[in-house]
């Protein structure tokens, strides 16, 4: 399950929120140098702000293995400020309508299987969360191997808006995510999940990581039956 | 050795060595004695370049003269293994005007080394591959007539079957897959119209064409478009 995290809802996930920014710390600093702000053992920057919602998804400790960013495109976003060139064939969005989505982490040492469950939940969450608040389309941009990975595997189609454009690293190329419930019904068969997966409060008062550890439970079963 | 039952003993066959050997046994008794079996392209499906002559009992001295002319660039039975739908043999193709000189040489010293009443048998495989058998006769004298023809051609269908058989290892199989996004985009580009154009029939910005067509190139190997295209539609990933 995939944890909704914003003003409205971080009181009710522990230390839900230091943990992404530690997680993005360990994926992005650790492990790519990424050059960005840093205090403690987590990562932060700008956008960071109470605007912002984190959709992220909790081990049985509580420890958060998988998260990405969103924020409202009336306000300063990334692809606007940074890289407002990347997008040629429409206009900048500037709307509630359109959020941005950004900091895509999934812990790299989580099983291989369990990765992928990571990112299919993410990637139905995000589409919950749009329809849930009236989100028309999602923008971002990212390297194009993560868009595949991630949301084009999963059943998503993406409009790529502008050119490829090489930063130091990587390659990354800017993308827009319609978001529909036609679009939410594809990415449900091509990855399997059938049910919703998006909480903006723990089921029953369990803590978070005790609803993530009976999901962890059911892939280790499952693992444990296949290997005989 | 019947069709039959060298379908049967081919069907038990545990080796390649064990294959041909039986292969020889069942064409000797159509009056072919010397064998050639090639990958006309490549065999991914097993892991195989394509090659000429992987497995042979030509004469030898044949096979080492051919290579150091390169034989095989311009061999005409080797070209006919693309096109031909069946069993052909190799005196069908001497048509002096269709021929070029080294072709026509190449036909000539063949029989002059020894391989007679040669015919040529192409096998379509999986995926588009194509391969072949060269089959000839070192005394002469073999009727080429449709029976003959015919049993010629099963026999090197079921060598090829259980070659197959015995190369394939399913867990290393390439699979290449591309998605329908991916195929709806590729059969268009292959019908002609530009990425501008397929964007504008598919409802998609020319930067996702782009995308997807990238990813295309790089799942099947291939530095441009048209290679691309024709590997898709070699394979059967596509069709026009």
């Amino acid at each position: 399950m995939i944890h909704c995290i914003n003003h409205r809802t971080w009181q009710h996930f522990g230390g839900a929120l230091a943990s992404q920014f530690q997680l993005r710390y360990q994926m992005l600093i650790d492990a790519q140098y990424w050059e960005v702000g840093r205090f403690q053992g987590m990562e932060y920057d700008q956008y960071d702000t109470p605007a912002a919602t984190y959709l992220v998804w909790q081990d049985r400790q509580g420890t958060v293995r998988g998260s990405v960013r969103t924020v409202p495109t009336d306000r300063p976003y990334m692809l606007k400020d940074l890289w407002p060139d990347m997008v040629e064939t429409c206009p900048l969005p500037q709307s509630l309508s359109v959020w941005e989505a950004t900091r895509f982490c999934v812990d790299r040492s989580l099983p291989e299987e369990m990765r992928r469950q990571v990112k299919h939940e993410l990637v139905c969450a995000f589409l919950e969360f749009g329809l849930k608040n009236d989100i028309r389309q999602m923008i971002g941009v990212m390297p194009p191997k993560l868009w595949q990975s991630v949301f084009i595997n999963a059943g998503w189609d993406i409009e790529f808006v502008g050119k490829e454009k090489t930063l130091e690293k990587d390659t990354i190329i800017a993308g827009l995510m319609p978001i529909s419930l036609a679009v939410l019904e594809k990415v449900r068969k091509t990855t399997g999940i059938k049910h919703p997966v998006l909480l903006t409060a723990p089921v029953n008062d369990d803590a978070p990581h005790t609803r993530a550890a009976s999901q962890e439970i059911s892939i280790s079963n499952n693992r444990s039956k296949n290997d005989g | 050795m019947g069709i039959e039952e060298f379908i049967e003993a081919s069907n038990k066959a545990t080796s390649v060595d064990e294959l041909f050997a039986l292969y020889k046994k069942a064409m000797s008794d159509l009056g072919f004695d010397r064998l050639i079996f090639s990958l006309m392209t490549d065999h991914l499906m097993i892991g195989k370049r394509s090659g000429h002559g992987i497995i042979l009992n030509y004469p030898e001295d044949w096979m080492e003269f051919y290579m150091e002319r390169h034989f095989e660039v311009t061999d005409p039975v080797r070209h006919k293994m693309y096109t031909s739908p069946g069993v052909f043999t190799w005196r069908s193709l001497v048509i002096p005007e269709r021929l070029t000189k080294t072709q026509l040489q190449t036909l000539q010293l063949g029989t002059d080394a020894g391989l007679h009443d040669g015919i040529g048998v192409p096998l379509r495989g999986p995926r588009g591959a194509i391969a072949g058998i060269g089959a000839a006769s070192s005394a002469g004298g073999v009727v080429l007539d449709k029976n003959t023809l015919s049993r010629a051609q099963l026999l090197a269908q079921q060598f090829y079957t259980a070659f197959l058989g015995l190369e394939t290892k399913p867990e290393e199989l390439p699979y290449i897959v591309l998605s329908d996004r991916e195929q709806e985009i590729l059969k268009w580009c292959a019908t002609g119209k530009t990425r501008i154009e397929v964007g504008e029939i598919v409802c998609l910005s020319v930067h996702t064409i782009d995308f997807h067509l990238r990813s295309i190139m790089k799942k099947l190997d291939a530095n441009s478009l048209t290679l691309a295209t024709l590997k898709a539609l070699h394979m059967g990933l596509i069709q026009l």
